[in-house]
């Protein structure tokens, strides 16, 4: 036995250890060798999803919005001919507004609410797409960075390849919502400048209508009456 | 630190010979990667042999009895870890894993720990294996290397860890390290740290000069 100091001193340290468990590092190691097969592959499989995502995205975002305006608006009769039974006859606007105040403006005021309706639908729509494209390209760019990482071999790499996990589904969330999310609203848009558009188009063939009905010198003063009444209401209606 | 392999003569208490005499061991800085797969085959049945005799007397587990050091290979050969080992006749008796980059330490605040990433001692040098334990004071040399690294590393000595729940006696009281306390971002395992002072106290107390 050595009497040297340090040795003793080593000797009683090593004693009190006494064969105690000394064991530092992480406690789940197998959890550690799951994830570590595992990540790779999620995030291999988050490049193929997002890749297909962005495929499907586009075309879902071209199917979810309308972006085709409707026909060109018929316009109103003024300056046209229109067919009575007596024969043809020109409208002038003076004529026209005469017959009832603001009811040119209300066709146009129609029209043009549907076509601004029209202009925030595209807006949404290609919006979405170009927002879904970049959102689409920023998480393809982030798991090709994430997945050619090596295997994590300690339990803050490991977290650290979780949250690379979570910010892919995060961003893949993401870039469904860019896409759908306008183009849903695009397409509520679309519905509703259809809408105007229908609304002012019935409103200008109960003009014509109604134009015909008053220049038709067969008709009976109380149905000319009835014929205006009618227009008025159609105005008065939005 | 030095990637040059070292071997330097340390010392280990036999518990089988008479008058527990020490013995010379051998301190390998750093271990190769390559010999990771015979230390798990070579510990593997003991770990079980320690679990079957830890269950008998009705105490849990070892908690580190899944660990497979071979999967640390990959990562001490892209030099992240650097692999210290005891050994003594023939065969390893302890191995630690120490980060290659430092980390901030959190007691010293500005200051830097040298990182124990991983720490064990052969399984038949646990108390509770079928035999009594072959060789006392594995842990405690490597500890000593720990700090060793880090005043290598001009670090003064600061080593962080974090302990398993069955060694924390090991650490708090026997290594007389500083219990930081519990960390969320690491399964909540108990962090430990030296500090400076303690450090070279815990190391004049266990023979070691500065």
């Amino acid at each position: 036995m050595s009497s040297n100091p340090s040795e003793e001193l080593f000797r009683k340290a090593a004693e009190a250890e006494g064969g105690m468990s000394v064991s530092a590092g992480a406690r789940a190691a197998h959890a550690q060798a799951g994830m570590r097969s595992g990540v790779p592959v999620i995030r291999g499989f988050s490049a193929v999803g997002i890749l297909v995502c962005v495929a499907l995205a586009i075309p879902v975002a071209y199917g979810l919005g309308d972006h085709r305006r409707g026909p060109p608006s018929p316009g109103l009769p003024l300056g046209e001919t229109i067919t009575t039974p007596e024969g043809d006859l020109r409208v002038s606007e003076e004529e026209f507004q005469q017959v009832v105040p603001g009811a040119k403006q209300e066709v146009e005021s129609r029209y043009h609410t549907a076509n601004r309706l029209h202009d925030w639908s595209d807006v949404c729509g290609y919006g979405g797409i170009l927002l879904g494209a970049v959102m689409g390209f920023v998480a393809f760019v982030f798991s090709l960075g994430t997945s050619g990482g090596a295997p994590a071999d300690d339990l803050k790499k490991i977290a650290a390849q979780q949250g690379q996990s979570k910010i892919l589904i995060v961003l893949i969330g993401l870039l469904l919502a860019c896409s759908t999310l306008p183009n849903a609203i695009s397409h509520r848009l679309d519905s509703r400048a259809a809408r105007y558009e229908n609304s002012a188009r019935d409103l200008n063939k109960v003009l014509i209508s109604t134009l015909e009905r008053i220049y038709d010198p067969k008709a009976a003063k109380v149905e000319a009456d009835k014929a205006l009444q009618e227009l008025r209401e159609a105005v008065a209606r939005k | 630190m030095s990637s040059t392999p070292s071997a330097r003569v340390v010392s280990l208490i036999d518990n089988r010979a008479p008058e527990r005499a020490l013995c010379q061991a051998e301190l390998a800085r750093p271990f190769p990667a390559a010999e990771l797969s015979a230390v798990d085959a070579s510990w593997r049945a003991g770990r079980a042999d320690v679990n079957d005799a830890r269950l008998a007397g009705g105490l849990p587990r070892l908690e580190h009895s899944h660990w497979e050091w071979q999967r640390k290979a990959g990562s001490v050969r892209a030099g992240r870890h650097v692999l210290v080992a005891v050994r003594c006749e023939g065969a390893v008796q302890g191995l630690m894993a120490v980060l290659q980059d430092v980390r901030p330490a959190r007691l010293d605040k500005g200051g830097h720990v040298v990182y124990v990433d991983y720490l064990e001692s052969a399984p038949w040098n646990l108390k509770l294996s079928p035999d009594p334990p072959r060789f006392l004071g594995v842990g405690t040399v490597l500890m000593a290397e720990a700090v060793r690294i880090s005043r290598e590393k001009r670090l003064g000595g600061r080593v962080g860890l974090h302990s398993l729940p069955q060694a924390e006696t090991f650490y708090s009281q026997r290594c007389q390290m500083t219990l930081v306390g519990p960390d969320p971002g690491y399964e909540n395992l108990t962090y430990f740290e030296y500090t400076t002072g303690q450090v070279d106290a815990w190391m004049a107390s266990i023979g070691e000069s500065l």
